[in-house]
Order: structure tokens, then C-alpha cells, then sequence
């Protein structure tokens, strides 16, 4: 038997390592959260059926990135109930700000699976009461007014409690990303 | 001019103007005719209005446009801060007019921009990290079933799993152990009393890769017969994966028995109980089940597969927000989530009849149809046919026990083919025909036992006369688009019933089809059966092992074998 990757192979290989980045990239063309997933499951379906018209020279992350632009650009011609984004104008403009230059996407897009990974140790690393907050808002989507009867705040505190523990996640993900001595 | 006349010119002109068609004379003479008659005016200003409706349906068909316009126009106006919309926009709760305003804020700004979208692309990651629902593994199940649903039943599926879950395996573990071993200890030792396994956490992950990389990798467990003589005893474990493991409290009697008005929990593994009226439910554990009377069960959690018996009034088996009554076909539960279940239909035949309980909708199912009832919602779903958490079910119900070799047990609903994408030399097996009786004779092909046979031209083939239930096994080694190899694939496969009748030439092949009623696709193809001088067969003495040797020849060569097993 052949011990030679497969192209089904070499697809799953892609998509384990690029998932993480195109789904951030699609949500930063403005895609509404709820729908993000959906539309990078469906640039990856497209690349799947296209795979013959790819070349393995090429960055598999930016092709499957400029297949999920066009889908986000599509969505403008949706009826406004179909519509996978949050606004024709905002994702307009962040769409002009994207570049098919692969340089810019990797830049953007391919260090995604990396910074995940830095992210999950910051946030392992929270205190008891940042994780409580973390866990409450992405894990059990608890409104902030709920949480503030919890945790015994006001709800403006809960707001900026988490903005902080989100800047300071941030800059715990670069510090990690950073490369020794740097 | 009389009034009729008079109407009349109105109304000429009236259409002409409505069609755009009316010239500076023509509207002269409308508004003259307004002068004189307003309520020949209001008639005017109605079919304008009219018209304006029809035009703002066809251009602004959805009234959010327009809105939007209006808005992104106006939100020159909006003096919010940037750095307040974007904190809304990040913690979802910006409205349109606030998205409006970051737009017009950010139009002539790259930088802003781009820095908005790094901000976006961090929430993102943020969110992949810290919500379980958006981790990798929901990710790429979700992308499984609609790979499933979009590219025709291929491998993703299977493979990725294997795939991921070989990263996984621990030391000590090769990744081509394929086969798990015959457990031969009777039904009821294969429950609670079984030393439970030492995992280090990766181990359960790499017994799971095994099964779904094994094509069939059970041990099956034969009860004994009059386990169904106790009281309330209403069926019996007939056969378990190796790997199952019933809780202590909630399991079947020591002999297998199952009784009326119980939960038996199965904590890990796969294993089926066949009920009195030849239903035979399969559950893959973590599940809990619970057996009402011998034509009623409750999933309450975990994977169930019904082969439901053709008896009057059907087996009902319930789950959360999900009523199935069923008779004489295959359906399979997925009852893992607290928030939805999913139910398929597997076989042809009659449909079945899925109902929401309290609310009282319901949903006839057909072959290769799925629905899921969102208990949030209280909603019935169509969802894309997608068997594949149903694999380890399959490969108990399927009767192919075990297997060496590169096998691939295909999911129901398969069809005969190969993904264009797979470069796959892997024996496929396909159930055919799950039970069938054959209503003429079916010539198949000479094939002695405890010997290896070629295909042979002059083989005059014999008749397989048979009165009881059949189930029809193809297997097949998809020729390979790329190269001809001369390197034999080989596979070993044992049937959990004995070989009757096997057909490996053209013809018979093509005889036989309708006879089979095969349900796995057509096979448009000319080259089928075993190449005459390459490939090899051998059927074991006791006519439940077939060992294949089959040569991939190239595109036009299509190695089906069709295997007949006698049921009962």
C-alpha cells in the first residue's frame, strides 16, 4: 500500500491547521457572530469541491480566505432575513481593507492556531473570580445584570471588568506569541 | 363629447401616463380632466401610489435596505465616539445605526479599519477558546455533516475522526491495532462485573479511533437460548462490543435478560438487546435506556439503532422530545444533547411517523431522511442525512464482526462509488439488502471452502435455492483513477452468519442485482466482478470467514463480490 498523504489527506491536514484562522478572518469582514462558523464550514466546502483547481505552491490559508471573501461579498446581495452579516456598510469597508496579497492574510490569518493556543494558557492562568466572569459570559452567555446580582456589582462594573480581563488576555496571548528574548 | 366617451378618453390616458407612455399633450388633458373632477384627481394620485407600491416591491423588496440606506445616510449626523460603537460592536450589542455610524466613522480610515478587523479577529479567537461550543471538535462535526450532506456521503467524515484521534493514541497503542479481539465471555460478564479499564484520559480516545478506524471491530456475544423465560422478561442482550461495560446497579440479569419496567445504563461500548417481537435495539453507551414492555422503550440518553419488528401496532420507542412508532424498519437516535435530538431513517419502506410530544406535531420520515426536534424551541428540524454518529451502531447491527486487512464498512445510505478525492485502496463492504428472500433461484458462482479460487471463465456456477431470510453483503475495491498497482489488497472478513452463495462474475453479478434488490446505488459499470487470473477468494470451512486478494487493475476494473448469508 501506497504510504503517500492522500489529497483527502492533505485537505484534512488544511483544515485542521486553518480552521482557528479563517473563522477569525471571516468574523472580521463583519459576518454576524451567530453565522461565522457556517460561512468559513462553507468556504472550506467550496474549497473541498475546487481542490483540483488549487495549487500546492500556494498558501492554502489565503486561498480559502479569498474563497471566504467572496462568500461575505455575496452576502450583500441577500435579502436583509438571509443575510449572514451584520451590515452591507461596515462589511464593505472592512472588505476594503482586506488584501489578496497572501503576505497580509498570513499576517492576519495563519498564526491563528498558534495564538489559540497561547489564549487557552492565558486563560487557564485567570484568577478564580476572572474565570467565573470569562466562563459566565462565552460559556453560559449569562447577561451582564445577572452576573452583577452574582458577583454582587453594578452591571457597568461587570461591563468593564470584562473588557479588562479581555485586554489583559490580549496582551498575555502576545507576550506568549513573542519569540524568546524578543 | 357624452360621458361614455368621456370615461373612456380618461381612462386612455389614465393607462398611458400609468405606463409612462404619456407625452406633455397627454398629461395636459389629464390635468384638465382633474381641474374639472377631483375625484378624477384621487384617481390619478390611487394608481401613482399604486404604482410607487409595486415599484418599491420590486426594487426594495426587503424595507431593511431602504432603513439601512436611510440610516448609513444619515449617520453623518451620529457624534457617537468610535471607541464606544466598537465596545458595542464587540460585546453585541451595537444596532444598525451604531453599525452605520462605525461605517462612515471607518470609510476613509484603512487604519482604523484594519485595526478594527485585528480587534474582531481576536474576539473571535477569544470565543474559540474560552466557548465550548465553538471549539475545534464542534467545529469540524458540523463541517462533517455538511460535507456529508453536500458531497454525497464521502469519507471526511470517518477520516477525520481517525485521523484526529490517532494523533491521540498513547504510547504502546500502534495505530494499525485495528482489531479488537473476540471477547469470550458470555453476554452478561461482558456488564458491570468486567474490571473496568485504567485510563489516563487518551486511552478511551484511542479505544474510539480503533473502533472507527477497525471497519467492524466488535466481539460478538451469543446469549444463550430460554434466557427469555423469567418473569417480566421481555428481551435479551444478544451481542456487545468488547468494550461495553454496563453500570453495576442499572444492567441486564446474568444471563443477558431484560426485563419489563427497568433503565439499564450502558456506560461505554455498543450492545444490542433483541425483544420478543424481533426488534433489536442497539445502544452505544454513555447511553441509559429503559425497557417499558416488550413493544415500548425510552432513550433517555446516548445513541440508539432500532431494527424494529413488522408487527401490528409497531414499536414505539420514545426520547427526549422525540415519539417514534415504528414497524419493520431501521431507524437510529441520537439523543446525546440536552437541547436537541436527532432520529434517521436507514431502510426503505414505510414511513415513519416522528411526533414533538406535548405539542402534538408530527413528521412522516422516509428512507435516508433526518429531523431533529430542538427542545428549546419545541421545534421539529429537517437536517441533512448524516449517519456517521451511528458507526459504532452499524457495526453490530451490520453482522460483519470482524475484520483484518484494509476494510471500510460502509454507513447505510452509501452509494456505490468513490469519493474523487480518496485515493483509497481499502475493501469497502456495503450491506446490501439487510433481509430479503429471494423469489426465484440465483446462480452463484463455485466457490469450495478452505481453498483459495480464482475467477474462472468456464465455471458453470450453481443454483442457490433458498426459502428463508437472506442478507446480501457487496463487497468491492474501487479501481484506482491514478496508476494500475500490481500490489494485491488484501482483507479478511467475518460474517456473523454463514455464507450461503458467493458471486464474483460479470454476469451472474448483473443477474442477480434485481433479485437482491440492492439499495446502495446503481452500478453502471462494465468491468465488475474478480479479475480472471488476478484475484484471489478463499470462504473458511465453516463458511463465515472470506479472505479476499484483489488487484487494483486500473480504471476500467471494478472488483465487486456479492456475499449471500443465510439469516435463519
Amino acid at each position: 500500500m501506497s504510504s503517500e498523504p492522500t489529497s483527502q489527506d492533505i485537505f484534512i491536514d488544511y483544515v485542521r491547521e486553518h480552521h482557528a484562522g479563517l473563522r477569525a478572518f471571516t468574523r472580521s469582514l463583519g459576518v454576524d457572530p451567530l453565522w461565522v462558523d457556517d460561512v468559513a464550514q462553507e468556504a472550506f466546502i467550496v474549497a473541498y469541491n475546487r481542490m483540483d483547481e488549487f495549487e500546492k505552491t500556494r498558501d492554502f490559508g489565503a486561498w480559502v480566505r479569498g474563497i471566504a471573501r467572496n462568500l461575505v461579498i455575496n452576502e450583500r446581495r441577500k435579502s436583509a432575513r438571509r443575510k449572514r452579516i451584520l451590515s452591507e456598510n461596515l462589511t464593505d469597508v472592512l472588505v476594503s481593507t482586506t488584501s489578496v496579497q497572501e503576505e497580509e492574510e498570513e499576517q492576519l490569518g495563519d498564526t491563528a492556531t498558534a495564538k489559540l493556543a497561547a489564549l487557552r494558557q492565558c486563560i487557564a492562568e485567570l484568577p478564580e473570580k476572572s474565570m467565573r466572569m470569562i466562563r459566565a459570559k462565552y460559556e453560559e452567555d449569562v447577561p451582564a445584570p445577572d452576573l452583577a446580582t452574582e458577583l454582587n456589582m453594578k452591571p457597568p462594573a461587570v461591563r468593564k471588568a470584562l473588557e479588562r480581563i479581555r485586554s489583559g488576555l490580549r496582551k498575555c496571548m502576545e507576550a506568549r506569541m513573542r519569540p524568546a528574548g524578543a | 363629447m357624452g360621458k361614455h366617451n368621456t370615461d373612456k378618453e380618461f381612462e386612455k390616458l389614465l393607462a398611458a401616463f400609468t405606463a409612462g407612455e404619456a407625452g406633455v399633450s397627454h398629461c395636459d388633458a389629464l390635468s384638465d380632466f382633474c381641474t374639472s373632477s377631483p375625484e378624477r384627481g384621487r384617481q390619478i394620485a390611487d394608481e401613482l401610489e399604486f404604482s410607487e407600491l409595486i415599484r418599491q416591491a420590486l426594487v426594495f423588496h426587503d424595507f431593511d435596505s431602504f432603513q439601512n440606506d436611510v440610516e448609513y445616510r444619515m449617520s453623518n449626523e451620529l457624534s457617537d465616539d468610535l471607541d464606544v460603537l466598537e465596545a458595542k460592536l464587540h460585546d453585541g450589542s451595537a444596532t444598525r445605526p451604531d453599525l452605520n455610524a462605525i461605517a462612515r466613522h471607518l470609510a476613509d480610515d484603512d487604519d482604523r479599519a484594519g485595526k478594527l478587523r485585528r480587534a474582531l479577529m481576536f474576539g473571535d479567537l477569544f470565543e474559540q477558546a474560552a466557548t465550548p461550543s465553538r471549539h475545534e471538535a464542534p467545529f469540524l462535526e458540523s463541517l462533517s455533516t455538511r460535507m456529508w450532506a453536500q458531497t454525497n456521503g464521502d469519507h471526511f467524515v470517518a477520516d477525520i475522526e481517525s485521523k484526529l484521534r490517532l494523533v491521540e493514541l498513547p504510547e504502546g497503542v500502534e495505530s494499525d491495532d485495528k482489531i479488537v479481539e473476540f471477547d469470550a465471555a458470555p453476554a452478561a460478564a461482558s456488564k458491570s462485573r468486567r474490571p473496568r479499564k485504567k485510563t489516563n484520559g487518551l486511552l478511551p480516545a484511542a479505544i474510539m479511533g480503533m473502533g472507527v478506524a477497525a471497519c467492524v471491530a466488535v466481539g460478538v456475544l451469543l446469549v444463550q437460548s430460554g434466557v427469555l423465560d423469567g418473569p417480566n422478561l421481555v428481551a435479551e442482550v444478544t451481542r456487545s462490543s468488547s468494550d461495553a461495560v454496563w453500570s453495576e446497579d442499572e444492567g441486564p440479569l446474568s444471563g443477558g435478560g431484560i426485563a419489563s419496567g427497568q433503565i439499564y445504563t450502558l456506560e461505554s461500548g455498543v450492545s444490542s438487546m433483541k425483544f420478543k417481537n424481533g426488534t433489536e435495539l442497539t445502544v452505544e453507551g454513555p447511553a441509559q435506556v429503559e425497557v417499558v414492555d416488550g413493544r415500548e422503550a425510552i432513550l433517555h440518553s446516548g445513541i440508539a439503532f432500532a431494527k424494529t419488528g413488522s408487527f401490528e401496532g409497531g414499536f414505539s420507542l420514545h426520547s427526549k422530545g422525540i415519539n417514534l412508532v415504528d414497524s419493520g424498519n431501521s431507524i437510529g437516535i441520537d439523543a446525546r444533547s440536552d437541547h436537541a435530538t436527532e432520529a434517521m431513517i436507514f431502510n426503505q419502506g414505510t414511513g415513519v411517523d416522528v411526533c414533538l410530544p406535548g405539542i402534538g406535531r408530527c413528521r412522516e420520515l422516509y428512507q435516508y431522511e433526518a429531523i431533529r426536534a430542538d427542545l428549546d424551541r419545541e421545534k421539529l428540524l429537517d437536517i441533512p442525512y448524516n449517519p456517521r454518529v451511528f458507526t459504532r451502531t452499524w457495526e453490530l447491527v451490520a453482522g460483519v464482526e470482524k475484520n483484518a486487512g484494509s476494510v471500510r464498512l460502509e454507513l447505510p445510505g452509501s452509494f456505490v462509488e468513490r469519493d474523487r478525492n480518496t485515493n483509497l485502496e481499502a475493501v469497502q463492504i456495503y450491506v446490501e439488502n439487510d433481509s430479503f428472500r429471494a423469489k426465484e433461484d440465483m446462480q452463484v458462482d463455485t466457490l469450495p471452502t478452505g481453498q483459495f479460487a480464482k475467477a474462472n471463465e468456464s465455471d458453470t456456477g450453481e443454483a442457490l435455492h433458498s426459502e428463508g431470510e437472506l442478507r446480501s453483503y457487496l463487497v468491492q475495491l474501487w479501481p484506482s483513477q491514478v496508476r494500475e498497482n500490481t500490489e494485491l489488497v488484501e482483507a479478511t472478513i467475518t460474517f456473523d452468519h454463514p455464507v450461503v452463495g458467493v458471486i464474483y462474475s460479470s454476469d451472474r453479478l448483473e443477474q442477480s442485482d434485481s433479485i437482491v434488490g440492492t439499495h446502495v446505488g446503481t452500478h453502471n459499470h462494465a468491468g465488475r466482478g474478480m479479475d480472471v487470473g488476478d484475484d484471489e477468494i478463499l470462504l473458511s470451512d465453516d463458511r463465515r470467514t472470506m479472505n479476499v486478494k484483489l488487484k487494483n487493475s486500473g480504471a476500467d476494473e471494478l472488483d465487486h463480490i456479492r456475499v449471500l448469508v443465510a439469516l435463519n
